[in-house]
């Protein structure tokens, strides 16, 4: 810039001038601003849910969060564990209840046979014993007719299978054998010195 | 279709924010005499004028429900407002126009043929014609057309043109010298050319 310039120019004049100044409407303005107005695509995202905005903060949020999430996994850990101990289920078989049929008394003890003691005299004068003992058998058929509560599902099956009837053997007590055992008799010996009297061979060298 | 003659700003305001078009249309008719000659003499030729004119106006439609929600308010004033930053904006961001021209130096290139009748023309600066004055300032970098028609003819503050043109207030004192150097040389050519292409 020239230091000889000199700021002619009055700027209020010009400032009202351009203020106030106005151009002629066209009517080609409006239409060419629809005609721009359509081409521009419309962003306006009409929103069906209304917005809330809850005024939490995040240090409440997370510690909430991570509650839930611990909570709902040791929840799902609980569920395959089983502190109680669950009561045996029994589950009652029922009996099938037949006529009552009079029962016939099959209880039949045998009569002990009586030893029969047989004795020959040889000619060569020697005496022989044979003792022939009979081993009882007893056996006990009764008619359950009441109900009988069994514990035991396995039993109860046999009892099914076998018509209600029990049989039962006499238990035979095994008698244990004594055995004698012999006495040997005790040799006492005087205890001496072995080495006493006895002289090791030296040695010859060569 | 129903005639807002009888409306005052705010029902039309709030019948343009309900997308109507004859209130959109009166709105652009009761603002575009102004507008129009406010985008004049913020660009740089007839044609941009026209094309920043129509996408000011699209702004100002879209920030429409924000100036209804300022109570107690001048609505003319804030809907001017408005329709200026967005033109500012428009300029601004053709980058390789604004910049570039904006690195031009302002100097006083003297002629070095001296002719006498040419030059002894007498410039009376207090009766300029608007053509005059507005093709002149049409003719400046756009950094100084923008901050001359600004803070002088707009009236808004240093800082606040600063705040719209992102520079430091110096290069805006500096480019408002350098538009009041350049605009009166060139309102001084215009007329040269002007009175020497009248008929004799």
């Amino acid at each position: 810039m020239s230091n000889q310039f000199n700021y002619d120019l009055d700027e209020r004049q010009i400032k009202i001038m351009l203020q106030n100044a106005e151009l002629e409407y066209n009517e080609d303005a409006w239409t060419n601003f629809e005609m721009l107005h359509k081409a521009e695509p419309k962003t306006v995202s009409v929103k069906s849910m209304p917005t809330i905005n809850i005024g939490i903060s995040r240090s409440v949020i997370v510690p909430i969060v991570f509650i839930v999430l611990i909570g709902g996994f040791s929840s799902i850990l609980f569920s395959f564990v089983d502190f109680k101990k669950k009561p045996e289920v029994i589950k009652e078989i029922p009996l099938v209840v037949t006529p009552y049929v009079k029962p016939k008394v099959v209880e039949k003890l045998k009569p002990k046979s009586k030893p029969i003691i047989t004795s020959t005299l040889s000619v060569s004068s020697t005496p022989t014993l044979t003792q022939v003992v009979a081993t009882p058998t007893l056996t006990i058929n009764k008619p359950i007719a009441e109900p009988v509560h069994i514990e035991k599902p396995e039993i109860a099956k046999v009892l099914v299978a076998n018509n209600n009837t029990v049989n039962i053997s006499p238990k035979v007590k095994k008698i244990k054998k004594r055995v004698v055992s012999e006495e040997l008799p005790t040799i006492t010996t005087p205890i001496n010195n072995l080495n006493e009297n006895t002289v090791e061979p030296e040695l010859k060298l060569p | 279709m129903p005639i807002y003659s009888f409306m005052i700003n705010a029902e039309l305001i709030s019948a343009c924010i309900k997308n109507d078009k004859t209130a959109k249309k009166q709105f652009f008719e009761s603002y575009y005499k102004k507008f129009a000659f406010i985008a004049l003499r913020y660009s740089k030729n007839k044609t941009q004028a026209e094309s920043i004119v129509l996408s000011g106006f699209s702004s100002v439609f879209k920030q429409l429900p924000q100036i209804k929600n300022q109570s107690n308010a001048d609505y003319d004033k804030l809907i001017r407002d408005h329709f200026i930053i967005s033109l500012v904006n428009e300029i601004k961001n053709i980058r390789n126009e604004y910049y570039v021209s904006s690195t031009i130096k302002a100097t006083d290139v003297k002629d070095k043929s001296y002719d006498l009748f040419t030059d002894s023309v007498y410039i009376d600066f207090r009766n300029i014609k608007e053509d005059d004055l507005i093709k002149s300032l049409q003719e400046l970098v756009p950094s100084q057309r923008l901050a001359f028609n600004l803070h002088i003819i707009d009236g808004y503050d240093i800082s606040l043109v600063s705040t719209l043109l992102e520079t430091n207030e110096q290069t805006i004192k500096s480019n408002i010298e350098k538009a009041r150097f350049n605009l009166q040389k060139n309102i001084e050519k215009n007329l040269k050319i002007k009175h020497n292409e009248q008929p004799v």
